[in-house]
């Protein structure tokens, strides 16, 4: 291109001269040896910034899902109870739904007494999309044939086969017809998996042979599971779903929880938008770092290129000479940084990500060395130098070869020609000067200090806000309880689960109360009953069926929930202060009942709820659920509609209920209210905390007495039990890891805004040395020397703080906001004590800069440091 | 009084093999108050002999008495302040300070001792100098001739005992040469002040009361 | 007034502490408190005694320079106040001592000049004496009159010549010398110059001549008596200080800027090193035994000059001196 350019016709032969411009670069890039190394250095770090800041957080998202989808069992967030052939279909046609899979349950077996379970059959693809990645250790394959049968290698240690063989025959005993036979089914496969043993039913998996060989029909399939595409929020998901899947029957729940990589993220830094942030300020970070080290060796450059000039090179090979050099330091600058960076973050992933996965999830399978990013990273580096250096070098050639060569750091870079003067020039007014008299520099060093002040405060206040502790620590150690309740099997109302069936049987309440260790000071339980209303019956009840997606039939059930009286001062203190059309009064006296709902009200629909206040609501017997003839004969007493409320609302008092939610009609009322109604009090869920140290035993005890109640036969719904002491202790862990993680990366920006502070300093310091001895000439003691260039960092730091404190504030105020949105338990701290940190090691850094740039040159003599 | 005596002092400079002898041996007196000029050709030692008088660098061999205290005797610092105290040193590339604009400049060496201005004097130098419309700008917009003057102000400013120039006038034509070495003239008479010019000059040299001509590093 | 106030709140607010302390039980605090109270009242005292002890220093200084004694210059190069007082302090004593030493010296001066003029006076006011008595006596004849009548008209002619000499050189000293300048012909300056030194130099067979190195007319912008009067001085040294049958050249020259007049001759020169002091009123030089002289040519030539904004410069050679005034050609 440079033949063109030089304003020779094509195809001219270019001048020999190009070995000389070799010699120069080599003899220069010789003389230039301790900017060399700088630059090397500063390509390092920033090729360390980059690579280790996204390797890092893509390791931890990876991480974080690995670990989910073990402990979840698999990938899939969404799954749809009882789903028929058409609801598949439906699924499997969804743009934004990636796998769909199905998972049936055959039967019940056990082996002797060691092991009870569930067969379970699931079709290829869930099998391989979505339950294999949960699982390690994978031996073998999933059955084909009816005498086929995989197990997880937890079940078979109980089963007390502590090496298993493929191949191997298990006796299985099931149940056919109310006839027991065991079978012998051969082991085809076993893996491990993380899944908590305690709130799930033992699985085995069996093939699709074996469901047919017991006429047993696939459809409809206990669960439709499916992986979504896109990054909807559970929440978000679940609606999108509800609008494009017909729902079967009218409670038919749909779940979504929110995909993982959103969950770490989140988790991480609150949302997407801010990781993205994130990830430009390392990369402005990195190329500030360089600019300035580039920047500031031009200067000198100049004067050593403006003698070159005046002896006759052009433009042209000067550039050559300076890119040339400058691809020399690119390259040891890159190998070097390519080998710390990899080897570093290569341990430090492998020993911080260790920790998360020694939870009891399986190795840890995270990639700790991305290539791709090693690349991606230096080709930015790589452009932003040659960038930085065309920049720079433009200013070395606008000056003609004279003023290059009486060109002194000093001079050009003030735009002031006159200064009105105040008598006083004290040490303190020059040190400003000097600080502020190139815009320019003052704002590249002082720029990327303020950037790492405030990432340091983000993070703090990423960290404190962030800290799990402030959700669980609201709520108590252990719940158990019910957990679909009678929706689960409705076809059994009323024959077998009628008013008087216990939902969780006294024996079991007792047999929980009598565990040792638990604070039966702080048991609760969650009582009231289920009942049935008639939606064509009470007036107050059509804002509530006109909210249901379903066309209701003209009966549904009800669960009614009993509060005590402090929680109904708390609602009333709620409503008050919300000004929301409720009548605390007819609820206090016994007189009303409040309908509870999961946001599921239009606005037009909550108008036409405050209409209905006061109106009567009749519960009936569940035994109205088939007899809806005679329904006046199930009647009981009726209540008045108090109102409804929705309990999504953010500042609704918390309430421990039951499942509630998603077409679920949830009524509370006082104790009074209930008495009314002449139902038996039962026990939905109780939950309680556990005195110290005794979180362990509680739960294996706690464990027994849930799968034991689970797998007997007749029971409404499976129990669940929530363990928050775990969950803490888990997050505990990932918040942890966390932190470490946005620590370094914060060290890491702040390190990257020293070194270029530093460089500035320095570079300044070399240029003024003459200045400076200038100064001394005249009677400059050492004493005033240090006073001044210590003020100058001091006006350093002032500069520094206030861009802190005021873009800093503002920034972490909208990070904060943001995060909460999200997050709802996310708590704001103003980082103080951090701030008052930073300020300390940067006021630190001033001084040891003063003292030792003090130190140095003082041994030559004043009038050879006064020579130019 | 003797103010300024000198020793035997030599300048070697490259200890190495080719060495050069700025100073090879000079032994001077110098009368307080009386105004010394030191002539000779390029290299003969003028500069490092002012330098090494004006303690911005240190003798070879040989001996500096200052009012008969051996300048070596002094630390560092106290050099630099007896430096503050003592000298006004005009320098041949100026030396002002780019920070600083033309009033400041002047009246640095006040500020560095804590002294207050005085006005009158400062006003005085100023128009003698004719950089009275010059005050407020920095030195990177003065012409060379100007730059020296306001290095000729500075050294004034402080009146004192001793005043080293080392070629003020060389970027100045000869009438204001002439008027500038007659305005530190005066003002050394008035002010009881010792001066020392090294210049090239012979009529500027001739308006002195003592000739010290230098040749190849000695007296001659 | 103000200090007592502060005092007094002080001691309350230390007692208050104190009491505070000593009933909440916290006998460390009150304990670190009393020693930290010690050691400021231990500093304060310090403090004062240094501050008394800088006064008392100064005020030794400024006693000893009352004494008349002479001072020692120690410890004036630290970077604190009281060194820098006394380094003021000194040189104001530098200054005024030069100053003493400076009006001893004029008023020696003076009184040289003085006992130099009554001396020169008295020889031709003897004369006027001894030759008017002689005028007198009767016995005498008229030429012998008019002999002594010449002879006092001399006498008379030479203290006039030492009174305006000497009138000139105190108004030099005074500065009070008033130029009026037009543009002439400088060679009629200088020839009147030589017209004037004429008769003395034909005494010693001294020949004078002018040369022009450029032909051009001479018009610059001078005073025309003042000229003279500094171009005579100089003819009349050379004229003293030549050998009988010697030579001096007044040379002409003219550059860019200036006009040259030089007055060169083979006399008996200076010494190297004398051709600033030469400039010096009253200097006589060390060549110039047995002649007369006053010092005062040399001097008054360069007011003169200086008042023409111009300079002079002097030549040694082997044998002789040349003498150049510059005159400045353009501006004032």
């Amino acid at each position: 291109m440079e033949r063109f350019a030089e304003g020779n016709g094509y195809m001219e032969i270019r001048n020999n001269n190009k070995t000389v411009e070799k010699e120069l670069a080599k003899v220069y890039y010789k003389k230039n040896r301790r900017r060399n190394e700088i630059l090397i250095i500063s390509i390092a770090v920033s090729l360390f910034l980059l690579y280790a800041a996204f390797s890092i957080a893509s390791g931890k998202i990876r991480a974080d899902y690995l670990i989910d989808i073990r402990g979840m069992g698999t990938s899939a967030t969404i799954s749809l109870e009882n789903g028929s052939e058409e609801q598949l279909d439906q699924m499997k046609s969804l743009a934004y739904i990636s796998e769909v899979g199905l998972k049936k349950t055959v039967m019940e077996g056990h082996y002797q007494d060691k092991w009870n379970g569930s067969l379970v059959y699931v079709d290829d693809n869930a099998y391989e999309k979505m339950l294999k990645p949960a699982y390690t250790d994978i031996h073998g394959s999933y059955p084909q044939k009816a005498n086929e049968i995989m197990f997880p290698l937890r079940s078979l240690q109980q089963m007390g086969i502590e090496h298993p063989k493929l191949g191997e025959a298990i006796d299985i005993t099931i149940e056919i017809e109310g006839k027991k036979e065991t079978k012998e089914l051969i082991l085809t496969g076993y893996y491990t998996d993380y899944i908590d043993p305690s709130i799930n039913i033992p699985e085995a998996y069996v093939s699709h042979a074996f469901l047919d060989d017991n006429d047993i029909t696939l459809f409809p399939v206990d669960k439709i599971m499916a992986v979504q595409s896109s990054l909807d929020s559970g929440e978000d998901m679940e609606r999108r779903l509800y609008f494009d899947i017909d729902m079967e029957y009218d409670s038919q729940q749909v779940f979504s929880e929110n995909p993982m990589v959103l969950q770490s993220v989140e988790g991480f830094t609150g949302s997407i938008s801010i990781a993205v942030g994130c990830g430009l300020l390392v990369i402005a970070c990195a190329f500030m770092l360089i600019y300035n080290v580039v920047s500031i060796s031009a200067a000198k450059d100049i004067q050593e290129y403006g003698l070159l000039k005046v002896i006759g090179t052009t433009d042209q090979q000067l550039k050559r000479i300076a890119y040339r050099q400058n691809t020399w330091n690119i390259l040891k600058g890159v190998f070097l940084g390519s080998i710390v960076s990899v080897s570093v973050v290569f341990v430090f992933l492998r020993e911080v990500l260790q920790r998360l996965f020694m939870q009891g999830y399986g190795s840890c399978d995270v990639n700790t060395v991305y290539p791709i990013y090693l690349a991606l990273s230096i080709f930015i580096i790589s452009l932003t130098t040659f960038l930085a250096t065309s920049v720079a070098l433009r200013q070395v050639i606008k000056w003609n070869a004279i003023n290059s060569l009486k060109y002194t750091e000093a001079d050009t870079k003030y735009r002031k020609t006159i200064i009105e003067s105040t008598d006083d020039i004290s040490l303190f007014h020059m040190a400003w000067r000097n600080v502020t008299k190139s815009k320019k520099r003052l704002l590249i060093s002082s720029l990327s200090l303020i950037l790492g002040g405030i990432t340091a405060l983000g993070s703090a206040v990423i960290m404190t806000g962030i800290d799990l502790r402030n959700n669980y620590q609201q709520n108590p150690d252990f719940k158990v309880g019910i957990l679909t309740g009678i929706f689960r099997y409705p076809e059994k109302v009323p024959d077998e689960i009628n008013d008087n069936t216990q939902i969780m049987s006294s024996e079991m309440l007792n047999n929980i109360y009598e565990i040792d260790g638990i604070d039966t000071e702080t048991i609760n339980n969650v009582t009231g009953s289920y009942a049935l209303i008639n939606f064509d019956e009470d007036e107050a009840l059509q804002p509530r069926k006109n909210s249901i997606d379903v066309s209701a039939d003209k009966l549904a059930f009800a669960t009614i929930q009993v509060v005590d009286e402090s929680y109904v001062e708390e609602l009333e203190e709620y409503v008050d202060k919300y000004d929301l059309s409720v009548d605390t009064d007819s609820l206090k006296n016994g007189m009303g009942c409040v309908l509870l709902h999961y946001h599921e009200m239009s606005q037009v629909l909550d108008d036409q709820a405050k209409d209905v206040i006061g109106m009567p609501i009749h519960f009936y017997s569940l035994q109205a659920y088939d007899n809806s003839g005679n329904l006046d004969m199930y009647k009981k007493a009726p209540l008045e509609c108090a109102g409804y409320i929705d309990c999504t609302a953010k500042y609704f008092p918390k309430l421990s209920t039951t499942s509630m939610g998603n077409n679920i009609n949830y009524f509370i009322m006082t104790e009074k209210a209930f008495q009314k109604l002449e139902f038996p009090k039962k026990v939905f869920d109780v939950s309680f905390y556990t005195e110290e140290g005794q979180e362990q035993f509680v739960n294996q005890k706690l464990s027994q007495i849930v799968q034991r109640e689970n797998v007997r036969s007749g029971q409404m719904d499976s129990y669940y039990l929530e363990e928050n002491y775990t969950l803490l202790e888990a997050e505990q862990n990932r918040i942890q890891t966390g932190n470490v993680i946005l620590a370094s990366l914060t060290l890491i920006i702040l390190l990257v805004g020293i070194m270029n502070f530093t460089n500035t300093i320095v570079a300044d310091h070399a240029a003024r040395k003459r200045e400076l001895a200038i100064m001394e000439s005249i009677g400059l003691t050492k004493n005033q020397l240090w006073k001044m260039i210590f003020l100058e960092g001091f006006c350093y730091w002032i500069i520094t703080m206030a861009g802190v404190l005021s873009i800093g504030t503002i920034i972490i105020y909208i990070l904060g906001t943001l995060i909460k949105q999200k997050l709802l338990y996310f708590r704001f701290v103003y980082p103080w004590k951090q701030l008052l940190f930073v300020a300390v090691i940067l006021l630190v850094i001033d001084v040891i800069f003063a003292m030792s740039l003090y130190c140095k040159n003082q041994k030559e003599p004043l009038i050879d440091r006064i020579k130019l | 009084m003797i103010i300024v005596e000198t020793k035997n002092l030599k300048k070697i400079y490259n200890m190495g093999v080719n060495k050069v002898y700025a100073l090879n041996g000079v032994d001077l007196s110098i009368e307080e108050g009386s105004f010394v000029s030191i002539i000779g050709a390029s290299g003969s030692g003028k500069t490092s002999l002012l330098n090494l008088i004006g303690a911005l660098d240190t003798p070879t061999e040989g001996e500096i008495f200052i009012r008969g205290f051996r300048l070596s005797d002094l630390s560092q610092n106290e050099q630099t302040i007896f430096r503050r105290r003592n000298i006004g040193f005009v320098f041949q590339n100026f030396n002002l300070i780019p920070v600083l604009n033309v009033y400041e400049n002047i009246t640095l060496p006040l500020k560095l001792d804590g002294k207050s201005i005085d006005h009158d004097y400062v006003e005085l130098l100023l128009k003698s100098l004719k950089l009275e419309d010059k005050v407020y700008q920095l030195p990177n917009t003065l012409s060379g001739g100007q730059q020296q003057r306001v290095a000729v102000a500075r050294a004034l400013i402080t009146r004192p005992a001793i005043v080293l120039a080392d070629e003020p006038t060389g970027n100045l034509d000869s009438k204001t040469g002439v008027e500038v070495i007659s305005l530190m003239k005066f003002l050394s008479i008035k002010f009881h002040q010792t001066l020392m010019v090294v210049t090239h000059n012979d009529e500027i040299a001739q308006m002195s009361d003592q000739i010290i001509r230098l040749e190849d590093g000695k007296i001659c | 007034m103000k200090e007592r106030v502060i005092k007094c709140l002080e001691v309350t607010m230390a007692l208050s502490v104190a009491v505070l302390l000593f009933l909440n039980h916290e006998w460390i605090v009150l304990l670190l408190l009393c020693l930290l109270f010690i050691v400021l009242i231990v500093h304060f005292k310090l403090s004062k005694e240094k501050f008394s002890r800088d006064l008392s220093s100064i005020s030794n200084t400024l006693e000893q320079i009352l004494q008349g004694k002479s001072l020692q210059y120690d410890s004036i190069n630290k970077d604190t106040l009281l060194d820098k007082i006394r380094m003021q302090i000194f040189r104001i004593n530098e200054i005024n001592t030069a100053n003493k030493d400076q009006i001893e010296k004029e008023r020696d001066d003076i009184k040289q000049l003085l006992a130099e003029i009554s001396h020169q006076l008295r020889t031709p006011l003897a004369n006027m004496e001894t030759y008017l008595a002689l005028v007198n006596d009767e016995k005498i004849s008229a030429n012998e009159k008019k002999n002594y009548i010449r002879s006092v008209e001399t006498a008379e002619q030479k203290i006039k010549f030492l009174v305006e000499k000497f009138i000139v050189a105190a108004r030099l000293e005074n500065r009070i010398i008033q130029i009026h300048k037009f543009t002439q012909d400088l060679k009629e300056t200088v020839a009147e110059a030589v017209f004037q030194v004429y008769k003395a130099a034909e005494d010693k067979k001294i020949y004078i001549e002018i040369k022009e190195k450029k032909k051009i007319d001479y018009m610059i912008t001078h005073d025309r008596n003042w000229i003279c009067e500094g171009v005579y001085n100089l003819l009349d040294n050379s004229i003293k200080y030549s050998p009988k049958g010697s030579r001096v050249q007044i040379l002409l020259d003219d550059t860019e800027m200036f006009t040259e007049i030089s007055v060169e001759d083979d006399g008996v020169g200076i010494e190297p090193g004398e051709e600033n002091k030469i400039f010096q009123l009253y200097y006589r030089g060390n060549n110039i035994s047995g002649q007369e002289g006053y010092g005062m040519g040399m001097f008054i030539t360069k007011q003169i000059i200086a008042a023409h904004d111009g300079f002079m410069r002097v030549n040694r050679k082997e044998q002789g001196l040349k003498v150049s005034i510059f005159l400045p050609k353009v501006g004032t």
